[in-house]
């Protein structure tokens, strides 16, 4: 499996921010550096990469999650919204609708 | 200067696509916001008839909170329609917004839910006098530069003042 499309990515990031403004979730962070669908980059795309990058493993990776984020990010992002980022990129993995199911209408 | 409008999310008219969301927050106060999308240019407008005496540079004061974000900034867009007695313009069909007049906040506030708020100049009012059936269109220009802010931002209300 690829890493997900950049509509696919943009699609995790307008879901994610939808849900951390319904739930009132603190972003201590730009909306650019959850993801930033002109250059490609961001935490999305940090973490569908790192999922891409080593979902083929067979060996223990000392390489987590987290070590693929950008540093400003490491500590910006709660563990919540880590763990919603992960769930969302797995989720979309598996397509929209999954990902639909996991977030409902926030996602588009 | 003079206040000639204050424009309050319960009275707020939506395109048909592509508009923000007209919600609550708090709890118990049930407080009315226009909640605008970070990635999505989402707009509404407000319509009504300039009033007697108006005068000078006009300036739109947009007050907001932001639902989650505590980082980065916000830009908005208001634009102005002014059909006059007897214009060539059909309403039922047609718009003529004048040039967009923008505005933006570099630094939303450090804790969501504290309000600030955006003076934008209106350079561009359709040569507006008074009497005229006007219209204004308010966005949040999502692609500016300075709108990095992460989340909604919710738009509590718009005043609009002349220079008289």
């Amino acid at each position: 499996m690829a890493n997900l499309t950049v509509q696919d990515r943009s699609k995790i990031w307008r879901a994610l921010m939808r849900r951390w403004s319904k739930d009132g979730a603190l972003c201590n962070f730009t909306k650019q550096a959850l993801y930033n669908p002109q250059t490609d980059t961001g935490a999305i795309a940090s973490v569908d990469t790192w999922i891409d990058t080593h979902q083929g493993n067979t060996t223990l990776d000392n390489i987590g999650m987290n070590g693929s984020l950008s540093i400003a990010m490491r500590s910006a992002l709660s563990a919540e919204q880590k763990t919603d980022i992960l769930i969302a990129i797995a989720a979309m993995r598996r397509g929209a609708e999954y990902l639909r199911s996991v977030f409902g209408q926030e996602v588009d | 200067m003079t206040t000639r409008f204050v424009l309050t999310p319960e009275s707020a008219q939506f395109p048909s696509a592509n508009f923000p969301q007209l919600t609550t927050i708090h709890s118990t106060e049930r407080i009315l916001v226009l909640a605008f999308d970070p990635t999505t240019q989402e707009t509404c407008q407000w319509r009504g008839i300039a009033p007697q005496g108006v005068t000078g540079t006009w300036t739109a004061i947009i007050t907001y909170a932001m639902a989650s974000g505590v980082s980065g900034g916000v830009a908005f867009d208001v634009s102005v329609q002014a059909v006059s007695n007897g214009d060539a313009l059909d309403i039922d069909a047609s718009v003529s917004f004048d040039t967009v007049n923008g505005g933006s906040d570099a630094s939303v506030p450090g804790t969501a839910g504290y309000i600030e708020q955006i003076s934008i100049t209106l350079n561009n009012m359709d040569s507006v006098s008074a009497g005229d059936w006007i219209t204004f269109r308010v966005a949040r220009d999502v692609a500016d530069a300075n709108d990095t802010a992460a989340g909604d931002a919710y738009v509590l209300s718009v005043e609009v003042r002349d220079g008289a």
